[in-house]
């Protein structure tokens, strides 16, 4: 090969690189305008009992719905502080899905469970359903099925309009189901809305709750609070008031019921059951002439344990990019199909532009740009200041949704945790950032290899300082 | 060519309007927080005036100005959701006073509002 063609392509696959890396920051870029003008236009109303007051009248039942599998150790807090909901009408359902642990029997014995007998079972899968004397609780005992097919059993037997879905370790925000339920106050077209999910390691709990917002003292959980910000307070944010949301989290998401059953309830055979639904909600709606309103939220708050370790962490965003892929290839049509609004074109077509060519054209890039660099043919220079201008992007929207918390949200009362974010929005472009990309890389590859399942994951529990 | 002067000078304009954003958001929350505060406090005076006059204290009561009167009518509402009976009807007729009498001294709310 002669110099003149290889230095050619050299260029060619910088531009191609450069060119869909402006392309990407383009679209971030409107992301974030759209977030930040809708952050700072939005009417809120911080007081929770003021606004209990005002919405008290009208409030619909809600059934909070948590699957749980092995949770024996967490199980029991969890579902108290679930109960301990400031919500007037709402009843928990816990779906135990198939655990071999315990699980069942430590909320039997802690909440003195009885059978509940009423006829045959309102899903396949159930073996039995217990109920409290004196509480709004029900234990749902089911085979093991997959998360999907546990909030199935649960909203088969939920009697709320509206249901809370949540995993059983998160810690919901005493008003966060208060605040959840405006939207389909406002709107009757609201069919979903998701609320804020953060990174709760390093908050202090009390009986349940978390008492203050606190940051991670490790390194790993502490980038990932970084990435929750960006993912919520932008992405999410500009997408819902783009119409365009496609993604509702597993963690937290409050959906109106009848819609949720007529779209054929959640999709048993994908690691991505919570995005499959969301998108399967915008296209039954679209096809029914009855649009669904997928609405974020950012006030309801939801916390959860970030993984801490390396592995637990890259299980998850193989898993993520697993799900995605999924979603993608189910429903590809709605992105070429003008049928489907935002929802097809903006919303589906970014998730894959996003999550498939995202990741495979940022990797090529480092790695093309590198051996270039290495045979001589890209100045280290250059190579250098490309992998800066990369950098400094994503610092700028990490920055900037640090800026939208601190400016609009302010949940930290610490104030040096703006400039901790700050540290962590930097390093982690080295390394952070890399590493996540393989992982999404490997995700693809175990779709294409058609690998199935949740793979073991450890999380912390929540420290509670109660008293007694 | 790409230039890696233009490079450099991108990611360089990227960072320091980053840190920019950053700083012009903690100038914002301190301007807020401080303006917050004087919201509540504001409205803690109004509301502790209100219970005064509710339980016969003051005898001069304020006239809210016409800037002060949403604020007024905001304390009375909240007050007014959280008492009932006689009470509330005193409070109603309270606040249709002072807000329809304009021949009250208007620099007398002034002084008594923050």
């Amino acid at each position: 090969m002669t110099e003149t063609p290889v230095i050619f392509w050299a260029e060619a696959i910088a531009w191609a690189v450069l060119i869909s890396g402006l392309a990407h920051s383009a679209l971030y870029a409107l992301l974030l305008g759209v977030a930040a003008v809708s952050l700072h236009r939005r009417e809120i109303e911080r007081d929770s009992v003021r606004l209990s007051r005002e919405q008290h009248a009208n409030l619909p039942t809600v059934s909070i719905i948590a699957p749980a599998y092995n949770e024996v150790h967490t199980v029991v807090d969890s579902v108290r502080a679930l109960l301990r909901q400031d919500y007037p009408d709402h009843e928990v359902i816990v779906v135990n899905d198939g655990s071999d642990d315990g699980t069942l029997t430590a909320l039997v014995d802690a909440f003195q469970l009885r059978p509940r007998f009423d006829g045959p079972p309102a899903h396949a899968s159930i073996r039995a359903i217990y109920a409290s004397d004196t509480r709004d609780l029900l234990v749902v005992d089911k085979v093991n099925g997959g998360k999907g097919d546990a909030l199935n059993a649960g909203i088969a037997v939920a009697r709320g309009r509206l249901f809370c879905a949540i995993d059983v370790d998160s810690v919901l925000e005493p008003d966060a189901l208060l605040r959840a339920v405006k939207p389909f106050m406002e709107d009757p077209r609201t069919v979903a809305v998701a609320g804020t999910v953060r990174v709760g390691n390093g908050c202090p709990m009390r009986n349940g709750h978390v008492v203050r917002a606190a940051l991670p003292n490790r390194l790993l959980p502490l980038i990932q609070t970084v990435e929750y910000l960006r993912a919520f307070l932008i992405a999410r944010y500009a997408w819902s008031g783009l119409g365009a949301l496609m993604i509702v989290s597993g963690a937290f998401g409050v959906f109106d019921r009848e819609r949720v059953l007529a779209a054929g309830g959640y999709n048993t055979d994908t690691v991505g059951e919570d995005a499959e639904l969301i998108v399967r909600l915008h296209r039954v709606g679209r096809d029914e002439n009855r649009p669904a309103r997928i609405r974020f939220v950012p006030e309801p708050v939801c916390w959860t344990q970030a993984p801490t370790r390396l592995g637990d962490l890259g299980r998850q965003r193989r898993r993520w990019q697993r799900g995605a892929l999924e979603t993608i290839a189910l429903h590809r049509h709605m992105i070429v199909s003008p049928r489907y609004g935002n929802a097809g074109w903006l919303g589906l077509g970014s998730m894959a532009l996003i999550d498939v060519v995202g990741p495979v054209l940022e990797v090529a890039g480092y790695v093309a740009a590198f051996v270039l660099a290495l045979l001589g043919f890209l100045s280290w220079n250059i190579f250098f200041a490309l992998f800066a201008a990369v950098s400094s992007f994503g610092f700028l929207l990490s920055a900037s949704a640090v800026a939208l918390e601190e400016a609009e949200i302010r949940r930290f009362s610490d104030r040096r945790a703006v400039f901790f974010l700050l540290a962590a929005a930097f390093i982690e472009n080295f390394g952070y950032r890399q590493i996540s990309n393989l992982w999404r890389l490997q995700g693809c590859w175990e779709y294409l290899w058609g690998q199935k399942g949740w793979g073991q994951m450890s999380r912390s529990p929540f420290k509670d300082y109660s008293v007694g | 060519m790409i230039s890696a002067t233009i490079l450099w000078t991108a990611a360089l304009v990227l960072v320091l309007a980053s840190l920019l954003l950053v700083v012009a958001s903690v100038i914002g929350r301190r301007l807020g927080d401080a303006r917050r505060q004087d919201e509540r406090d504001g409205a803690a005076f109004r509301t502790a005036t209100l219970i005064a006059c509710l339980a016969g204290g003051p005898r001069s009561t304020p006239r809210p100005s016409p800037d002060d009167r949403p604020f007024w009518i905001a304390a009375a509402r909240d007050l007014s959701s959280v008492i009932e009976g006689p009470d509330r009807d005193r409070l109603d007729q309270l606040i249709s006073t002072w807000l329809g009498d304009r021949s009250a001294p208007v620099a007398q709310t002034r002084e008594m509002t923050p």
